[in-house]
C-alpha cells in the first residue's frame, strides 16, 4: 500500500517546495508532515472521519494533506472563494473542516447530517485513504467524486522526470492533484504561486527557474495580452501543458512566440479519472494522442469514451455515472484522424439553434480575433423562435468601447461563421471570465 | 412612449439591414412589415432583431421584459407583423411589468 508520506524519504536532499521565501527540502518536508500528524491527533482529528481541506498550494496545505492521506483519512478538497462550502461539506458528510488559507490552519468541527456514503464506509473498512474532488458539472450543481488514493496513485509509480513545476492549477482541481503527485513521485520541485496574475507568474518563473508550466488556455491568452512575458526571462521553461478548455489556433500560435524553446503539450483529463499521459502531434497542433497503459480510449458517434484503472470509485450524490460496459462516457465531442484526436468541446455545451449545432469554442475563436477583446465565453440561451440562441459574454480591455466592439464582433462572426453561429446577444463583463479553477464560466 | 418605442424599433431595423441590405427595409415607417407577409426577413434575423430591441427597451425604460416568448409566437395576430404591432406589444409587456 502506498504511503504518500514515505515518498518524501526517497530524495531527502532535493528541493520539494518553493513557497514565498521558503525553500523546503524533502527531508524538511517530511518533518513538517510528521508534525502535522501530531497536530491532528492533538486536535482530536482521528482517522475514520471525513476531513474537508480548504486552501491553495502552500507548505501548510500540502503537509496537512499528506499527513491526512498517510493516516487513511478521506479528504474532501474544497474550493476556495465559494459561498456554498457548507453545501459541499453536507454533500460528503464532512466531520472536520481545516482551512489553510490563513497564516495558521483553522479547525472547524461540524455536525454531520447523516451517515457516510457506502463507498466512503468501504474505504474506512479497508483502512484505505481517499479524496473527493468536486466537478463543476454541466448542470451547475457540484458533483462530489470519490477516488481511492491507492488506485489513483498507480500511474505515478513510473514518474521519473524531476522537473521544477509551477502549481498553477489549484489543489482542489484534479489537475492540481495530478501536478502534486507527479512532482513528489519523481522527486521534482513544486513552485507554489501566491498570485496568479500574468506579472506575478512571470516573476516566479524567472526567479525559481520553472521548467514545467501546467496552465489553462485562458491564462496563456492573458499572458500574451499582458505583454509581461517580454520583460522576464522565461527561457527555463521546457514544457508548457494546457488543458481543461478548448484551445484556439491563434492562442497556440502566440504561445510558441512566448516560449520558443518549450515543447507545448495538450493535456486531457476529467475529475472522474485524472489525466492520461498524452502526446501532441506538434507544438502548433491541436491533435493529441492519449497514451499510457492505464488508459484505453475509443470514439463512438464522435464522443470520447475512456476506460481506466485510475477511475473514481463513484459519485457521492445521486448522480449517475455515465459508464457503458466499463467505458466512461466523457461527453466530449472529438474529431478523429487515425490515432489522433482533437477535442471539440463538451457535448453539453453544444448550442442548438433551430437544429443546427454550434460549438462555443468555434465562436469564441472568432471573437478572440477582434480588437479590444481579452476573452469571451459563448453559451446558449433558450428562445421560443429558434429553440436556443447563441450568446456571448465578453471581457474587454479597459479602453475599449463596448458599443463599437459589439459591432466589430458581429461583423467578424458574420464574415467567417455560418449565420446561425453569429451571437445574437452580446454582453460585457467587468471582470475576467475565468473563475479560480481557470475553467470558463458558461453562464447559461 | 409609443413614439420612443417605434424609434427604437426603427433604429434596430435599420442597423439590422446594414447586413441584410433589403430594399423594403431602407425606409422604416410604423407600417413597415417585419416578419411574415411581404417582409423578407427570416427567423434568424427576427430573433436578432427581437433580442436587440429587447435590450434597448429594457435600458430605456429600466425594465426587464422578454419580447420573444411562447405567447408572442402563438398570438393569432403576430406582434412581429409590423412596427406598430411590435411597439404595441412592447407597451403591453411594459404595462404588465409595471
Amino acid at each position: 500500500m502506498l504511503d504518500p508520506a514515505h515518498l518524501l524519504q526517497t530524495f531527502p536532499n532535493r528541493l520539494a517546495l518553493i513557497w514565498q521565501d521558503q525553500r523546503i527540502s524533502y527531508s524538511q518536508f517530511e518533518t513538517m508532515v510528521a508534525a502535522k500528524s501530531k497536530w491532528l491527533a492533538e486536535n482530536q482529528i482521528v482517522p475514520g472521519t471525513v476531513v474537508g481541506l480548504k486552501g491553495d498550494f502552500s507548505d501548510q496545505s500540502i503537509s496537512i494533506l499528506l499527513a491526512l492521506l498517510s493516516q487513511k483519512f478521506v479528504v474532501a478538497m474544497l474550493p476556495s472563494g465559494r459561498a456554498d462550502i457548507d453545501l459541499l461539506c453536507d454533500l460528503v458528510q464532512v466531520d472536520v473542516l481545516i482551512d489553510t488559507s490563513g497564516d495558521e490552519p483553522e479547525i472547524e468541527q461540524r455536525e454531520r447530517a447523516g451517515a457516510y456514503h457506502p463507498l466512503v464506509q468501504e474505504l474506512f473498512a479497508n483502512d484505505e485513504a481517499g479524496f473527493v474532488i468536486f466537478s463543476s458539472g454541466s448542470s451547475g450543481r457540484p458533483k462530489p467524486i470519490l477516488h481511492s488514493l491507492n488506485r489513483f496513485l498507480q500511474k505515478y509509480q513510473r514518474a521519473n522526470k524531476p522537473f521544477v513545476t509551477l502549481t498553477f492549477l489549484l489543489l482542489d482541481h484534479i489537475a492540481g492533484i495530478d501536478t502534486l503527485f507527479y512532482v513528489l513521485f519523481s522527486g521534482g520541485t513544486l513552485v507554489a504561486p501566491v498570485e496568479r496574475g500574468a506579472k506575478s507568474i512571470c516573476k516566479l518563473i524567472e526567479s525559481a527557474k520553472v521548467e514545467v508550466l501546467p496552465v489553462s488556455p485562458s491564462f496563456l491568452n492573458l499572458l500574451w495580452l499582458s505583454g509581461d512575458f517580454e520583460d522576464h526571462d522565461l527561457s527555463s521553461v521546457k514544457i508548457v501543458t494546457y488543458g481543461s478548455e478548448p484551445m484556439t489556433q491563434q492562442n497556440l500560435d502566440n504561445v510558441q512566440i512566448i516560449f520558443p524553446n518549450a515543447s507545448i503539450k495538450q493535456k486531457y483529463g476529467t475529475s472522474e479519472f485524472g489525466s492520461p499521459a498524452s502526446k501532441s502531434r506538434g507544438n502548433d497542433q491541436l491533435w493529441i494522442k492519449l497514451e499510457g497503459d492505464q488508459f484505453q480510449t475509443k470514439v463512438v458517434d464522435g464522443i470520447l469514451f475512456i476506460k481506466s484503472a485510475t477511475t473514481m470509485l463513484g459519485y457521492l450524490d445521486d448522480s449517475e455515472p455515465m459508464f457503458v460496459d466499463g467505458w466512461y462516457n466523457t461527453g466530449d465531442q472529438v474529431e478523429v484522424d487515425g490515432e489522433w484526436i482533437k477535442i471539440l468541446g463538451r457535448d453539453s455545451d453544444l448550442i442548438n439553434v433551430g437544429g443546427e449545432k454550434v460549438f462555443p469554442s468555434e465562436v469564441e475563436a472568432v471573437i478572440q480575433t477582434v480588437d479590444g477583446v481579452i476573452e469571451s465565453s459563448v453559451y446558449g440561451e433558450p428562445n421560443p423562435i429558434t429553440g436556443q440562441i447563441v450568446c456571448a459574454m465578453v471581457y474587454l480591455k479597459p479602453d475599449s468601447d463596448p458599443k463599437a466592439t459589439k459591432k466589430l464582433i458581429k461583423r467578424a462572426c458574420a464574415d467567417s461563421l455560418a449565420r446561425y453561429k453569429v451571437p445574437v446577444r452580446i454582453k460585457f463583463s467587468d471582470t475576467p471570465l475565468t473563475n479560480l479553477r481557470q475553467k470558463k464560466i458558461r453562464a447559461g | 412612449m409609443k413614439e420612443k418605442i417605434i424609434e427604437i424599433i426603427s433604429d434596430a431595423i435599420i442597423e439590422l439591414n446594414e447586413e441584410l441590405d433589403y430594399e423594403e427595409l431602407e425606409n422604416v415607417t410604423p407600417d413597415t412589415a417585419i416578419f411574415g407577409g411581404e417582409s423578407g426577413i427570416d427567423s434568424l434575423s427576427l430573433v436578432s432583431l427581437v433580442v436587440e430591441v429587447e435590450g434597448l427597451v429594457n435600458d430605456e425604460f429600466d425594465a426587464n421584459v422578454t419580447l420573444a416568448d411562447e405567447k408572442a409566437m402563438s398570438s393569432r395576430n403576430s406582434p412581429y407583423r409590423n412596427v406598430t404591432a411590435f411597439a404595441e406589444f412592447i407597451m403591453t409587456k411594459l404595462g404588465e411589468e409595471a
